[in-house]
């Protein structure tokens, strides 16, 4: 057991339409989520590519999110139901090589969801909290990452 | 006045006007700017948005308003061409099309619009809360605030109503309701400090002050009046109580500034003290000459220290003081030192001097000893001095000196009498004066006065007074007292006090030709200015006034003070003042009171007599701070805004400004249009409803303030009574529509399904929640409406009652509702519900109407623009026109068509003098950056405290300078400031940086403003990246700002990871065909034809039948009776004449290729044409129906057949109905619409089939008619049809889906028509001689080949699918591609010839230019990696991916609008998306995971 406490680094993939926008409202109305939340703005969340979360856990995230529209309200019509698709394939690869899928998932938002944006990122930390450490995080102190375990 | 631009009469103008900044003039706005005419987009609000960005969702869809309206709020407030005008009003108007002149008058906003920058550190500072208007008063606002979180433009606004009436009402304006705010935040210092901006003397007023802010206050209306004074004295209390503690401390003592104009003050009374300290704090070398020992004047030694202890006056007085402010004591000017001197010695001298002396009885005896005028008696005692007054003691008269001297005399033991002439009412002293001195012992007598005094050896022994009656009122509006002859009496008294009246003494005055004496020997000043007639002397107070209260000699020392300063600065004593600012709130906009709880106001605490009456120990105690607090609560907030200045404090721009006043702008345009909106129904007029007393009751507007995620319950669902979650609740539909009690005969015609779109997104927040509707007709009649209707009844159990609600009952106790109604049998019925939700319609507003009467437009009976019948968006005035709700209720994608339907119209007027108005970009030759290593530029952006108060920004700053590729990095107060985009421009030429970063705050809006100062330096703006560190950042993680700046360092390492491997895009441009491909030869299309034509775009026109007219030859007139057939041959006519049209008709289109501007079309007969866009109105078909024996018997029309026989018998005279006069005629609605396989209305039918009874009706007035139908859907104002139908004496029998009517013919051929009446509750058996079926529309069967051929989708009935439902009715997916008429969903004529000229709107932001250019992010294919697998073309939405013809994958730039999606699915990865390549997202995500930050 490691004595330092867990910090979790969570990566939120957000798409530019609703996700990101409703991350916007939910720091505008100064609504607090965890720390442990670092989002990437994509223009949609169809854009999401496995090797993109596959690459962000592989370099030792703890968690992924991936955000989008509302279904049947994507901005691209229908990105976000393909991201979807890939969310879940990705998920059986983790289970294949080893790591718990719940470290990643998928959220669909609109733009006006502040609150929900504060609240789904509450709900991802305390569950990656649950699931501890990614085993493919760097060890602290060393600039190795010892278990490269490819994954892609 | 501002002059914006000039012209010469009679030239067109190349710009025009949107008024309403809603979603038309949204609309309408970017359509005109993109196709190159100027917009002033005028709103009267602080932000654009209109109703739509308060909804939470729309039907039918359930999209997210927000989601929706915010890129095109960010759009027009980035563009170029528009210019929006906030807070604005049209008063009037000169000109005419082509070149108007508008007056705009633009209220205060009381910020400047150029210097705010949204930070809100204002918002965060302000102390009043009051109802927050955008959540239909449901949740708070600041009165300094942005409108709304997304507002555009996203600045603050401050609502203000004026000036509150105890403001107004202090003779120093004092904001009274300011520094009550202040102290309910228990800010007392400021609230202090607030106090002594317009009165020094704030501990001492807090005592003594005569409090006419109370007599105003409105509370005076309700219980009582605010404690103003108790609460200024209470928090003076807690200054001199932290003093004490040490918390605070005496000011550093201040000395004038070297070469200061010297001021000299003559009496440091009230007037002199305010107006030194006024002009010490203005860098003044004031010097106070005092004739006594002490400063005050009256305050010192006219006030006893029981009421205002010499601690609180010396308080102020050393405050004064060390403002450097000096003191001459025991100088009397005039003995001691002359006028003359004075003046000789200093630049301006203020006189205040007061009127200290006792105005004499005038009755024998008064040299007496032991007579005592009260200035001298209160003098001594003040002083210390020994009096001589003793034993029984009688004071004359009934001000407060005279009560001042009573409860001295008292103190010293005497017995004391006031002789009063009238009667207590009467009496001037301040009544807690009189109140305490009864209390403490003191006897009145009123009704008296003296006439002698009378004296033994010398010395008083007894007073002669006479009794007085009143008689009529004198000049004061008191009644007079008068002596009652023979009534004298005597008091045997030792001491005799009079205290009538003061006197001035002006020995000083030497030269009274100089400065003028009135004849009452006061000083005679300008009321105003306080300027003697002595040019540099000034005076105030009791000498210029005669005696009066503290609060008007502070006033008079302010006024006198800026007098002086003026007069020293050579400035206009008259110009505006502070004074000419104070307006008050018009009465009507006071709060309203009627419905308040009543809540007393606090006792003060005093010393018990006992304790009091032998000492002068202060005799009130104060509040304690929980009856302030309180206290300050029952404030009103009468003017929203207090003028505590807080936020001018807090603003690090400087931007705020109360004293803003209204201005005229006039502005020069060549078109108008209106889209003001609508107001909703105000339903505290249906008092039926209890709305307004019942807490539980609420408008759906509200509604959907609740169900939003960033309402003011966060998007729970609660009852705004006790916050309790509702179990059952239920709306009532028409409130305020389809009735003529209301002034709202029309109906709303969004109402039915904004309720069934509300019921659905409540069920989705709380499953178990059971929702009733009450209804009379459902009214589904849009694009997708009736499938969202059943499946909010059908799917998510939305229970819909056809009724008539009479009234709703609240329990008192557990504020639950009862609503009354008759259901549809007409039985009276009553359901219990937790919440009621009222539908209340759509109204014209005041304001809307003053536009009109102003602009010379005309308006219908409900207040809504007159529009031409066969062009919908055009006003009685050439030149203006309307979009939306102006003209009448219409859900969002009409209004959006309508919209673009008047840019287009505006287009043909303007079309000429396109971008002549629109100011040029200027932007430098580009730098070439290719094979440079990065140079990278951070700017770490502070945002005032809103980054730095929760993130370290310096070490941010620390952080970024070392990271790989940073050569430059700084932190500034605001990234967005102009001066700021200075700074990065110099760092980008001086350290030759090739890349920039900002970390700042969220992309969404301020990427552009970055992009542009990276344009203008010559820089390509794609190589620019933000971190947005406050959103996500400081706002999120509020208390860890550790934690905020670690996240923050990454995010910025992230971006600069990025930024580095960014590479400069150009977005490719394609030249544009300026012609239209127009499918489609009915109504629909030869508008759009004809629109297009005049602004110089080719058309081919392509009909696939032989003739032109389309459905025209169908529909044979309207419903107000207008012909349709001179319309369809006039256009048709200029159609085939046109010289930019041609004509195909018997011609289909095979095939279409190509994209916006390019377009080729292979024709089947073997032509090709090409375009620059394409028109799809391909029209609809009439349903032919096979039911109800249509076919087999010849009395069994459609309303179609009907319409021709009815023109045919007019033209021929033979009626339809043969020799019958008494026709019995039957009409059934929904044949073949909204059944399972046709499950849509047809919209048009109702209104139809009502058409045509009317015209039977007024020919035949002895027909019979009856309408079977389901629900009547006359939206709009078509209700007013049927209406008339009704009063005409059609009957309209309901019958349910369930169980249609039957028709039987007999061998004869006569029809039987048998119905289930529900209302009736038995079956109803009609013998009609014609039986007329309202048949559906249906899509135009070749729809299929357009679809294929142009690659564009359409619904499961064949009719085309447009791009969004809502925000994009006219366009599809694919630029450049439009959709117009029967060929998008069934429609009357009107709106399909709306919706045409909406395609003419959107067309020409395309063809007004030369080129378009494509979008930068867009996708690309490595075609040394691609294996041609077509993923990419199966997977784009927009039809971007093509073959070139060596077989290579490329995307079509223009086409592509950068999602990315195929670019994520490509097996071989291929393809990569600009700006979001692999390697910059992995890039960026490497910082994000590396420990370095950590």
């Amino acid at each position: 057991m490691s004595e330092r406490k867990f910090e979790p680094k969570i990566v939120a993939f957000c798409c530019h339409y609703c996700a990101f926008a409703a991350a916007d409202l939910a720091g505008v109305m100064r609504l607090s989520y965890p720390t442990s939340i670092r989002i990437v703005r994509i223009p949609c969340s169809g854009k999401i590519d496995i090797i993109h979360i596959m690459k962000t856990l592989e370099r030792g995230a703890d968690g992924v999110m991936v955000v989008g529209c509302m279904e049947g309200q994507c901005h691209f019509i229908k990105g976000n139901f393909m991201a979807r698709r890939r969310v879940e394939y990705a998920k059986k690869l983790l289970e294949e090589v080893g790591m718990d899928p719940k470290r990643l998932e998928m959220f669909n938002l609109s733009s006006s969801q502040g609150p929900r944006f504060a609240e789904v990122s509450r709900e991802m930390d305390a569950r990656i909290r649950e699931l501890g450490p990614s085993p493919l995080r760097p060890k602290s102190g060393s600039n190795e990452k010892t278990e490269n375990v490819k994954v892609a | 006045m501002e002059v914006k631009k000039g012209a010469a009469a009679g030239s067109k103008i190349g710009s025009a006007m949107v008024v309403g900044g809603g979603i038309a003039g949204i609309q309408s706005a970017l359509d005109l700017a993109e196709s190159g005419i100027k917009v002033y987009l005028v709103d009267s609000k602080a932000a654009i948005g209109g109703n739509m960005v308060r909804l939470d969702k729309t039907f039918p869809t359930g999209d997210c308003s927000m989601c929706m309206i915010s890129p095109k709020l960010v759009a027009v407030g980035r563009h170029r061409g528009i210019e929006i005008i906030t807070l604005s009003e049209i008063i009037g108007i000169e000109g005419s099309e082509g070149n108007f002149r508008v007056k705009v008058l633009k209220k205060p906003r009381y910020i400047d619009e150029q210097k705010c920058n949204g930070c809100g550190n204002c918002t965060n500072v302000c102390p009043v809360e009051i109802l927050n208007p955008f959540d239909c008063d449901l949740g708070l606002r600041k009165v300094i605030a942005k409108p709304y979180p997304q507002a555009m433009p996203s600045i603050c606004d401050i609502l203000k109503l004026g000036h509150a009436p105890c403001k107004v009402n202090c003779p120093a304006h004092v904001s009274a309701q300011g520094y009550i705010q202040l102290i309910k935040k228990k800010e007392y210092l400021k609230a202090v400090n607030l106090v002594r901006e317009r009165n020094p003397l704030a501990s001492i007023c807090g005592r003594v002050c005569s409090h006419t802010c109370e007599e105003a206050c409105t509370r005076n209306d309700l219980d009582a009046p605010v404690a103003v004074k108790w609460l200024k004295r209470f928090a003076t209390d807690k200054e001199l109580e932290a003093l004490q503690k040490g918390e605070i401390s005496y000011p550093e003592e201040k000395t004038p500034p070297p070469g200061a104009k010297k001021v000299a003050i003559i009496g440091a009374g009230p007037a002199g003290l305010t107006a030194a300290n006024n002009l010490a704090d203005r860098g003044f070398a004031v010097t106070i000459y005092e004739a006594l020992p002490v400063a005050g004047g009256m305050l010192a030694v006219g006030i006893p220290d029981y009421r205002l202890p010499k601690k609180i006056l010396n308080h102020e007085i050393e405050l004064i003081r060390r403002k450097g402010v000096k003191f001459i004591y025991n100088c009397c000017v005039g003995k001691d030192i002359t006028l003359e001197k004075i003046r000789a010695e200093h630049d301006a001298v203020f006189i205040g001097v007061g009127a200290i002396n006792s105005r004499r009885l005038g009755v024998d005896g008064e040299n007496f000893d032991g007579v005592v005028h009260a200035t001298d008696f209160l003098r001594q005692v003040s002083l210390g001095e020994k009096t001589n007054v003793r034993g029984h003691v009688a004071i004359i008269g009934g001000g407060n000196a005279a009560v001042d001297s009573a409860r001295n005399a008292l103190r010293l033991g005497c017995k004391v009498t006031i002789v009063y002439r009238r009667s207590r009412q009467e009496m001037p002293a301040y009544e807690e004066e009189i109140e305490a001195a009864l209390h403490e012992g003191v006897e009145i007598l009123y009704l008296a006065a003296p006439t002698k005094i009378l004296g033994k050896d010398g010395r008083v022994n007894a007073l002669e007074c006479i009794k007085m009656e009143l008689g009529p009122p004198d000049k004061s509006g008191r009644r007079s007292p008068v002596p009652k002859k023979g009534s004298e009496f005597i008091l045997n008294v030792d001491t005799v006090i009079p205290a009538i009246s003061q006197e001035t003494d002006l020995t000083l005055i030497e030269d009274r030709n100089k400065i003028r004496i009135s004849k009452n020997n006061y000083v005679e000043v300008d009321p105003k200015t306080m300027a003697t007639s002595l040019a540099g002397v000034f005076a105030g107070g009791d000498v210029a006034s005669g005696p009066a209260t503290v609060i008007e000699a502070v006033e008079a020392g302010n006024r006198a003070a800026d007098s002086i300063e003026r007069y020293l600065n050579g400035e206009d004593l008259n110009a505006l003042r502070y004074e000419d600012f104070v307006k008050s709130v018009p009465e009507e906009l006071l709060p309203e009171i009627k419905d308040l709880p009543i809540r007393s106001r606090p006792m003060m605490g005093e010393l018990p007599i006992e304790k009091r009456i032998r000492n002068f120990d202060e005799v009130e105690t104060g509040l304690t701070e929980e009856q302030a607090l309180a206290e300050a609560e029952r404030c009103l907030n009468c003017a929203m805004c207090s003028e505590c200045k807080e936020c001018v404090k807090a603003c690090d721009q400087n931007a705020i400004d109360h004293n803003m006043t209204e201005k005229i702008i006039e502005l020069n345009v060549g078109a108008l249009i209106l889209a003001p909106g609508y107001d909703t129904f105000d339903p505290t007029l249906a008092p039926e409803y209890g709305f307004g007393r019942f807490p539980n009751v609420v408008t759906n507007l509200q509604f959907e303030r609740i169900l939003s995620a960033s309402g003011p319950y966060m998007g729970e669902i609660k009852r705004p009574g006790d916050g309790k979650h509702p179990h059952c609740m239920a709306f009532i539909q028409c409130v305020g529509s389809r009735d003529t009690r209301s002034g709202g005969a029309y109906c709303s015609a969004v109402c039915c399904m904004a309720a069934t779109k509300e019921a659905i997104m409540a069920k989705e927040h709380e499953p178990g929640l059971d929702i009733s509707i009450f209804y009379m007709d459902m009214r589904a009649f849009g694009k997708g409406y009736e499938p969202y209707l059943l499946r909010a009844r059908d799917e998510a159990g939305v229970k819909y009652i056809r009724s008539m609600v009479s009234s709703i009952v609240e329990d008192p106790e557990t504020h639950n509702l009862t609503i009354r109604y008759q259901d549809e049998s007409g039985e009276l019925k009553e359901a219990e519900f937790d919440m009621v939700i009222l539908s209340v319609g759509l109204r014209s507003t005041p304001a809307n109407r003053r536009l009109a009467q102003n602009l010379g437009v005309e308006l219908d009976e409900y207040g809504f623009a007159r529009t031409d019948p066969f062009n919908p968006i055009k006003t009685s005035v050439p030149g203006i026109f309307s979009a939306g709700v102006f003209s009448g209720p219409k859900d969002i994608p009409e209004t959006v068509m309508e919209a673009s339907a008047a840019a287009g119209a505006v287009n043909r007027i303007l079309g000429e003098v396109r971008n002549t108005q629109i100011p040029k970009e200027e932007i430098p030759p580009e730098r070439d950056v290719s094979g440079e290593e990065p140079r990278v530029g951070v700017l770490v952006c502070r945002c005032g405290i809103n980054i730095a108060g929760n993130v370290d920004v310096a070490a941010v700053r620390d952080y970024a300078r070392a990271l790989p590729n940073v050569v430059w990095c700084e932190e500034k107060m605001y990234a967005c400031a102009q001066d700021t985009q200075q700074v990065i421009k110099d760092a980008i030429r001086n350290e030759n940086l090739n890349r920039f970063v900002v970390a700042s705050c969220t992309p969404r809006t301020h990427e552009p403003l970055f992009q542009q100062t990276m344009k203008e330096v010559g820089l390509n703006p794609y190589l620019f990246e933000l971190a947005d560190i406050r959103e996500q950042c400081s706002w999120c993680h509020p208390g860890l700002k550790a934690e905020a700046t670690e996240k923050a360092k990454e995010l910025v390492a992230m971006a600069v990871a990025k930024a580095a491997l960014f590479e400069p895009l150009t977005p490719s441009s394609v030249t544009i065909d300026k012609s239209a491909i127009i499918i489609g030869g009915g109504p629909a299309g030869i508008t759009a034809a004809l629109a297009l034509a005049e602004q110089d775009v080719r058309v081919s026109l392509i009909e696939k039948e032989t003739r032109l007219g389309g459905n025209l030859w169908n529909v044979k007139y309207e419903h107000d009776g207008l012909e349709t057939a001179p319309l369809r041959d006039r256009m048709i006519q200029s159609v085939t004449g046109h010289p930019n049209i041609k004509v195909h008709t018997g011609v289909k289109i095979e095939e279409m290729k190509g994209h916006v501007g390019h377009y080729k079309a292979k024709l089947s007969n073997g032509e090709s044409i090409e375009s620059g866009v394409c028109i799809v109105a391909t029209g609809g078909l009439p349903y032919k129906p096979t039911e109800y024996l249509y076919g087999q018997n010849a009395n069994v029309l459609t309303q179609l057949d009907l319409e021709e026989a009815i023109v045919k018998a007019e033209e021929t005279g033979k009626s339809p109905f043969g020799d019958k006069s008494d026709p019995t005629v039957v009409m059934i609605q929904c044949v073949g619409s909204r059944e399972p396989e046709h499950n849509y209305c047809s919209r048009v039918c109702c209104s139809q089939a009502i058409k045509n009874a009317i015209r039977i009706k007024e020919k035949y007035p002895k027909a019979r008619i009856a309408i079977l139908y389901r629900d009547i859907r006359t939206y709009g104002t078509l209700e007013d049809y049927y209406r008339k139908a009704r009063e005409m004496g059609v009957s309209f029998i309901l019958f349910d889906e369930k169980a249609k009517p039957e028709v039987v013919a007999g061998s004869d051929g006569r029809l039987t028509v048998k119905v289930h009446d529900p209302v009736l509750e038995s079956d109803v058996t009609i013998n009609a001689d014609k039986l007329v079926l309202s048949a559906g529309m249906r899509s135009e069967p070749t729809s299929s080949e357009i679809s294929e051929a142009l690659k564009i989708p359409r619904d499961e009935w064949g009719f085309f699918l447009e791009a969004h439902v809502k925000l994009r009715p006219v366009d599809f997916a694919s630029d450049g591609l439009y959709l117009c008429g029967l060929a998008h969903s069934p429609k009357s004529l009107r709106e399909s010839i709306s919706q045409a000229l909406a395609t003419v709107g959107r067309a020409m932001t395309i063809l007004s230019r030369e080129t378009v250019e494509t979008g930068a992010r867009v996708s690309v294919v490595d075609n040394e990696v691609c294996a041609s697998c077509l993923t990419c073309m199966r997977v784009c939405p927009y039809d971007a991916p093509y073959f070139d013809e060596k077989g290579d994958v490329h995307i079509e730039a223009v086409k592509c609008q950068g999602c990315g999606i195929c670019a994520a699915l490509c097996p071989a990865r291929a393809i990569q998306t600009q700006g979001f390549r692999d390697d910059q997202i992995l890039a960026g995500i490497d910082q994000l995971t590396c420990e370095a930050a950590g």
